[in-house]
């Protein structure tokens, strides 16, 4: 992969930070390649050595910055002795006792939350024809505030699955990155 | 969080203040009403039909 080609990649994968931040990601990315190329580098050697973009935008939507990336990959490279066997027994014993089912835990939550939307909704429904087919008469005030107020937790509830869904991914992803780290590089390294 | 995601939670935050405030009226408008039913029934009558009926079974 060449410059042009990494560069592309890469602010394809940082698309939804916003537009200075990337600028400024990119500017850092070029200038790097540039001195690479000063020491005489080819730009895929540069490319290579700045590892896969996903995973490169991956940390700068963690808020990393460019110099600390660079850093803690040289720290990364200089003290890898080969995969790490304590890492490895704490990421399996770790996910069977709390990790696996913390998540677990979490998943239910968010499918908890979009059954009591859909039984929200069936309410409403319920309530809504039987006042238009004229079954609700002496109760009529107090049951077109209950559907207001089932409407509004219906709207809260729709945010709450959005962001949970939303949130419960991107939590999942980083999780999954954390583990792979510590499966290869053990429990010392940030 | 994205500015989206801001705006969602704070639509969220709105409409559940705006769930507990309308419950609240709902569970009173509930009350008032079950309360006047409670008020108008012939508790006397019901209970008066009640004893008779005990009666009869004594009898």
């Amino acid at each position: 992969m060449n410059k042009t080609e990494y560069l592309k990649r890469l602010s394809d994968e940082l698309g939804h930070m916003p537009y200075g931040d990337v600028k400024d990601i990119i500017q850092s990315i070029e200038e790097h390649f540039d001195e690479g190329l000063g020491e005489g580098r080819s730009e895929e050697e540069i490319a290579a050595s700045l590892g896969d973009p996903k995973e490169l935008a991956n940390e700068f939507k963690d808020g990393a910055k460019f110099n600390q990336i660079m850093k803690k990959r040289k720290r990364m490279a200089d003290s890898f002795k080969g995969p790490d066997g304590r890492g490895r027994i704490f990421v399996i014993v770790f996910n069977a006792f709390v990790g696996i089912e913390c998540w677990l835990v979490l998943l239910a939550a968010v499918i908890a939350a979009f059954m009591f939307l859909a039984a929200d909704l069936g309410i409403i429904g319920v309530l809504v024809a039987s006042m238009i087919m004229g079954k609700i008469t002496e109760f009529l005030v107090p049951c077109i505030f209950l559907v207001l107020t089932l409407v509004c937790v219906a709207v809260f509830l729709v945010a709450l699955v959005i962001l949970g869904v939303k949130y419960y991914a991107k939590g999942l992803k980083s999780y999954i990155r954390w583990n792979k780290h510590v499966w290869n590089y053990g429990l010392g390294e940030d | 969080m994205s500015k989206g995601d801001i705006k969602l939670s704070i639509t969220g935050a709105v409409a559940l203040f705006l769930a507990c405030f309308l419950g609240i009226i709902t569970l009173a408008l509930y009350g008032i009403k079950l309360g006047g039913k409670a008020v108008e029934y012939d508790w006397k009558g019901a209970f008066s039909q009640m004893t008779e009926q005990v009666q009869d079974l004594g009898d």
